[in-house]
């Protein structure tokens, strides 16, 4: 039985889809195809938010912000555990909001497809598990019909058209079927695992 | 196709998904407005209207200095981030004065300068461009912006790509509160969701519109009240699965309310639960969740209220 047949529930299934509706964002982007997203992370999961927690970094000048994910399944790179924590620029200490215009959304007890790459962070000493790509490296994971699709975050983004002239993210507004984004992945990391 | 029908049925089953409303319906509005109303977790900002409820983000001061970081790529850019500064000081009916106070070697940090600087390192690399900060305090009031450049990148400032001021007339427009437009027709409006070269420098009617919305709504009309704390949050633990219902009194001017959980009585970590104009909330909670509630408006946000009991999960139906 569907966990959400109760109407209240159901009610609260649909907000949490209008938020999804109502996320864009800005700054400017490079436009990214799934095997630039593939090829350009070492880590790809599939998983659920668990917690979030923002913190200044250690010199004090940047909220940062650890978001805990159980991973439901691995699509590139190792996770230990069936969980990892990756960091991201931004989030609210108290008063004080830092907000990434453009950065990826992630909220507790939502699920997504997450690229995720090692960089260096502001005030962190050692390269952090971030979206590098920010909203471009984060699709959320929509229930249609029967079948789940995996929808960007950067649509309704200013995505600088890419060198085929595309500026529409992967699978658009409309979003990738999960399977099929699924099989792609795998297959692009087989096969630049073969090139190299 | 069992597999793909297998692999949904195990992933709907292990995962929370949005359901339903899959598409991101535009709106008849063209300019929009940097909104954001949560805590506790990371968030990009939604794209509001001038009049939404909520507000957006905003300066609470109309006079904004930039400074300017030379190294890197940053040599040689000072007359155009000024000129991009400018468009948006110029525009009629509104009072925001962008200044060029001079360099500096401050960097991407909330140090309380607003800063404009060249970097890789900065979280912004590979198909980053430029990336824009907004510090906000409560109430949604900008107190700092910086913008940070990549320098993996060419900037130019000679009109090929990529042309420093149309992109730092961009970056300066988030800065200010300002989301992108929905508008698309040509001339397209600097706050348009995509690099069209040296087009991006001049402001259009739409982003003129948007600027002045942010004055009217947070200077001319003045700032308001804060409104005051909700009198009472009732959590009924329902008698089923780990359903909670709270409900909370109406403020006076409250123009939305934000209920927030955690699993400490002190609310460290705390995580938005809801935000928007209504008086109740079901709320989900697997183990002992501690809420409270505050009402606000574009004046700012009042004082929590905390939950009367938490909120938990009961075992079974009764």
């Amino acid at each position: 039985m569907r966990a959400w047949t109760s109407s209240r529930y159901g009610a609260l299934v649909v907000a949490l889809a209008i938020g999804v509706a109502a996320q864009a964002s800005a700054t400017t982007l490079m436009r990214a195809g799934l095997d630039e997203l593939t090829t350009g992370n070492s880590t790809i999961v599939v998983g659920k938010v668990l917690d979030a927690h923002s913190y200044w970094n250690k010199d004090g000048t940047f909220i940062l912000t650890d978001v805990r994910v159980a991973v439901h399944e691995v699509l590139k790179g190792q996770v230990k555990g069936g969980e990892l924590t990756l960091t991201i620029m931004g989030g609210t200490v108290g008063d004080l909001t830092t907000l990434i215009v453009g950065g990826a959304e992630l909220r507790p007890e939502s699920s997504y497809v997450l690229f995720l790459g090692e960089r260096n962070l502001p005030g962190v000493r050692e390269k952090a598990l971030t979206i590098s790509d920010h909203c471009q490296g984060a699709f959320d994971l929509v229930l249609v019909g029967e079948g789940l699709r995996a929808v960007s975050q950067a649509n309704r983004h200013p995505l600088v058209p890419d060198r085929q002239g595309f500026s529409e993210p992967p699978g658009g507004v409309e979003g990738l079927a999960l399977d099929s984004m699924v099989r792609s992945i795998r297959n692009l990391t087989r096969t630049s695992r073969e090139v190299r | 196709m069992n597999r793909m029908a297998n692999r949904s049925a195990r992933l709907f089953a292990a995962l929370t998904v949005a359901a339903g409303i899959v598409a991101l319906t535009p709106s008849a509005h063209a300019f929009r407005m940097i909104q954001n109303t949560s805590t506790g977790r990371v968030t990009a900002g939604s794209a509001v209207d001038c009049e939404d409820p909520g507000g957006f983000a905003h300066w609470s001061t109309s006079s904004i200095p930039w400074y300017h970081n030379t190294a890197g790529q940053g040599a040689g850019k000072a007359t155009d981030l000024q000129a991009a500064m400018q468009s948006w000081t110029d525009v009629t009916n509104a009072n925001f004065v962008l200044t060029y106070t001079g360099t500096t070697t401050a960097g991407w940090a909330t140090d309380g300068v607003n800063t404009l600087l060249w970097a890789v390192d900065n979280g912004c690399t590979g198909s980053c461009l430029a990336l824009t900060a907004l510090v906000l305090q409560s109430g949604q009031v900008i107190v700092e912006s910086d913008v940070t450049f990549n320098s993996l990148y060419t900037w130019n400032t000679n009109g090929t790509d990529y042309d420093t001021q149309a992109i730092a007339a961009h970056e300066l427009g988030h800065s200010l509160g300002i989301h992108h437009t929905d508008l698309a027709s040509t001339p397209q409006p600097t706050m348009y969701a995509t690099y069209f070269g040296t087009d991006g420098r001049t402001l259009e009617v739409d982003d003129q519109a948007a600027l002045q919305c942010s004055e009217r709504k947070y200077f001319s009309s003045g700032g308001g009240t804060v409104p005051a704390v909700p009198a009472y949050l009732h959590v009924i633990n329902e008698s089923c699965r780990s359903l909670n219902t709270a409900e909370w009194a109406a403020s006076s001017g409250a123009t939305y309310y934000e209920l927030y959980r955690s699993t400490s009585s002190s609310f460290s970590g705390q995580t938005l639960e809801y935000s928007g104009t209504g008086l109740f909330d079901v709320v989900n909670a697997s183990t002992t969740t501690y809420l409270r509630v505050r009402a606000c408006n574009a004046a700012g946000c009042s004082g929590y209220r905390n939950g009367d009991v938490p909120a938990r999960y009961v075992s079974g139906c009764q």
